[in-house]
């Protein structure tokens, strides 16, 4: 007859089971993954599809842009054409969590933007120099991905980000898919002479008294590039002199800003996206509100404004600043082939156009079934000549000749370690506190 | 996988101790025998506070101490280090010390007011019971139940079309709108609204006995004298938890500055949230929550004392 164990052999025992499992567990295999392209040729469909296949058919990217396509439609359209063009449908997930903050907290504990499960980092312009001081990027074009990077490849130079350090030869660490998208404002050209509107500094008119919606300056990049247009505009009028990208000279400007600006702003905000501030100016309380291009050209085609063709869009002579959006590969990311190959669609007619473009026949078709004034919101100039070609005849009128040539250069190394820096001058110089 | 192993070693440890420590299992078994179902009962909310509540704030402590450093000329980050320095400029930069000042400054006020607005009407409800009184209460409700919404209609009440300016331009007081939006007067007035205070303090003078009223009454007394020397302090227990309840809540004011006055309040909640999106300055963020946890816990610890007094009494 079998002895009864003690609590203390049954406690024992249990601990050498235990003991017994951490060592088997240590021994186990790491899961499978597809760190290198060795085994795979991607000029082969077949080979796409397995790599695909091999790595889980998934892509997880953070963006704000596309807003109300991004839950529904583009992950229904990107598994269509990942199903037709590579025979498996790849699953897109989306997360909007604030990317400062991931960028603050994941490194505390060690971790990068592949940990938190990113494959595709899509971030405004403003965010590449810290993303490389965060080595959190690998080149898109790393070798042997060139066969998924058909539409890349034809983005013009002028969008595209390349750097050090090179990775076999490759340096692309980051490539737009907006062609201009920039701080512009909306006038309501009923209510004042438009023809008196050529520059930033005329917003500073005293009929605008209390009449205007601006960015916030304090703690808001999109204020400070609107305040930056004002500087350039002023820089350029001999009003103040300096270097744009020079503190004494930011300093100078919000004295300008006192005694000129800060009264003609009736209240801060974004009136893109606020429908509150857009409701003020549908209703005539403000006059003029600063926006980005995507929400000016959306406003101009709302169903009230082109009843009472209120607003003109405004483009200031001296120049705009852009910050616009930029598909990056998360270095270390457990999709690489999926990345490269959301990235590569996100450079397509099909996404730039938001799905209404003209085929090669020239037959224009609204793909995507969206509204005009979500494509305007959407299509930002393309990224590439072939683009601009197919565009709905709808929508040209609503876009600037050659935007090139106010686009303003943004010294984002300078900005970025000076956020603070402008939003406490601005608090100290303009607001006295 | 490194957490599983570790875990499993632990695993490993404790139960090898458990093993070997008779005595103390005793001990702890008859320490579960008695207090066993207490602890049982227990159990849920202190886990879900350890995990809620003392973690992230052991976090928030911890990250107060450290520093920020500029890499690589782009990026703000904090490093780990032991350093004063946050609490040093909490109190010694006029930026902190302006919107400290403020903040404390505003929630007493406002909460005095309140207060004041609150007792005669808290007393009305406990002692005449008057018809619609189940009404009235709930509307002292509808504020706090529906804040976005009433936040949002007075904001427009007080824009420059919107009715406040319409009315004083229509009776000739003032010849064109004031620009009452953006302006921290707004807040305070929504501040001092007595909401849930006069349910607490109806609640606190209904428990006073009307008795000990009608003795100090028939001694002499007027209706005046009896409210402040006897059913005031009777209530205070109430009352004070009222105070305390207001007091917390607004030093802590967030969406009502953000929305009626701007991104350009100077409340010490803006000011943290700013520090940490998009100054990315998490040390002096924590530096700033844990001055602000500090005073609610000393004001907590205000209160205690009151109770006790009452106690020792």
């Amino acid at each position: 007859m079998a002895r009864k164990l003690t609590r203390r052999e049954f406690l024992l025992t249990t601990a050498a089971t235990t003991a017994g499992i951490a060592a088997i567990t240590s021994c186990k295999k790491a899961p499978a993954l597809v760190t290198s392209l060795g085994e795979f040729d991607l000029t082969k469909t077949d080979q796409v599809r397995s790599a695909l296949e091999k790595e889980g058919a998934a892509v997880h990217i953070t963006t704000w842009g596309f807003e109300g396509l991004r839950a529904e439609v583009i992950p229904a359209k990107f598994a269509e054409y990942t199903q037709k063009k590579y025979g498996i449908p790849v699953t897109y997930t989306f997360e909007t969590e604030s990317f400062s903050k991931m960028m603050t907290e994941l490194p505390i504990a060690g971790k990068t933007a592949a940990d938190a499960g990113l494959d595709v980092i899509d971030k405004e312009e403003e965010y590449y120099p810290r993303l490389m001081a965060l080595e959190w990027l690998e080149p898109i074009d790393q070798e042997g991905y060139a066969p998924i990077l058909e539409n890349v490849k034809k983005v013009e130079e002028s969008y595209k980000l390349r750097d050090e350090p090179k990775v076999g030869g490759s340096d692309l660490y980051g490539t737009m898919y907006q062609g201009f998208e920039w701080l512009q404002a909306l006038i309501r050209k009923d209510k004042v002479d438009i023809n008196n509107y050529k520059d930033w500094t005329d917003l500073a008119r005293a009929e605008l008294k209390g009449r205007g919606v601006c960015y916030p300056m304090d703690g808001d990049s999109r204020g400070h590039f609107v305040f930056a247009g004002f500087l350039n505009s002023l820089i350029k009028q001999g009003t103040i002199k300096g270097n744009l990208w020079d503190e004494a000279t930011w300093e100078a400007g919000f004295k300008w800003w006192k005694d000129n600006m800060e009264d003609k702003v009736h209240k801060w905000g974004d009136i893109g996206n606020n429908p509150d501030l857009r409701l003020l100016l549908e209703t005539g309380e403000v006059w003029w509100g600063a926006t980005w291009g995507v929400y000016t050209r959306a406003m101009l085609a709302l169903p009230w404004n082109r009843r009472d063709n209120a607003l003109w869009a405004f483009y200031p002579k001296s120049g705009i600043l852009t910050n616009r959006e930029t598909c990056h590969v998360a270095k270390g990311t457990k999709h690489p082939v999926g990345a490269r190959i959301l990235i590569d669609w996100m450079m397509s007619n099909e996404f730039v156009h938001a799905g209404w473009y003209k085929d090669e026949k020239g037959v224009e078709q609204n793909r995507w079934n969206i509204t005009e004034d979500k494509y305007l919101a959407l299509y930002t100039g393309g990224v590439f000549d072939d683009q601009r070609k197919v565009m709905p005849e709808f929508a040209k009128p609503y876009y600037p000749e050659n935007p090139g040539s106010l686009i303003l250069p943004c010294d984002w190394n300078w900005y970025s370690s000076r956020g603070e820096w402008i939003s406490k001058a601005y608090q100290r110089i303009v607001l006295g506190s | 996988m490194d957490r599983v192993k570790l875990f499993l070693l632990l695993l490993v440890v404790v139960t090898i101790v458990l093993a070997e420590a008779n005595p103390i299992m005793n001990r702890v078994k008859q320490f579960l025998r008695r207090h066993g179902s207490t602890l049982l009962l227990l159990s849920p909310l202190v886990i879900y506070m350890a995990l809620v509540f003392a973690v992230p704030v052991g976090f928030q402590v911890a990250f107060a101490f450290w520093r920020r450093e500029l890499y690589k000329g782009v990026l703000w980050r904090p490093v780990p280090a032991f350093t004063l320095e946050n609490f040093v400029r909490a109190f010694t930069e006029l930026e902190y010390v302006k919107s400290l000042g403020w903040t404390v400054g505003v929630a007493l006020f406002t909460s005095v007011v309140a207060l004041a607005l609150a007792l005669p009407v808290a007393y009305f409800l406990a002692r005449y019971k008057p018809w619609g009184g189940a009404f009235i209460e709930l509307s002292f409700l509808l504020p706090i139940f529906g804040d976005i919404f009433t936040i949002y209609a007075l904001s427009y009440a007080f824009t420059p079309t919107g009715p406040v300016n319409w009315v004083l331009m229509n009776l000739g007081l003032i010849s064109e709108p004031l620009r009452l939006q953006q302006s921290p007067a707004m807040v305070i007035v929504w501040m001092c609204l007595p909401t849930l205070m006069v349910l607490l303090i109806r609640s606190a003078i209904a428990g006073v006995d009307v008795m000990y009223e009608e003795a100090s009454q028939v001694m002499g007394a007027s209706w005046l004298r009896t409210f402040f020397k006897v059913t005031i302090p009777l209530a205070k227990k109430g009352i004070m938890g009222a105070l305390l309840l207001t007091v917390s809540s607004a030093v802590g004011a967030y969406t009502l500055p953000l929305i009626l006055v701007g991104p350009y309040n100077i409340w010490l909640a803006n000011k943290i949230t700013k520090e940490v999106d998009p100054y990315f300055n998490y040390p002096m963020a924590s530096a700033l929550g844990v001055i602000l946890t500090a005073l609610c816990a000393v004001l907590m610890y205000l209160y205690l004392r009151t109770q006790e007094e009452r106690r020792a009494a």
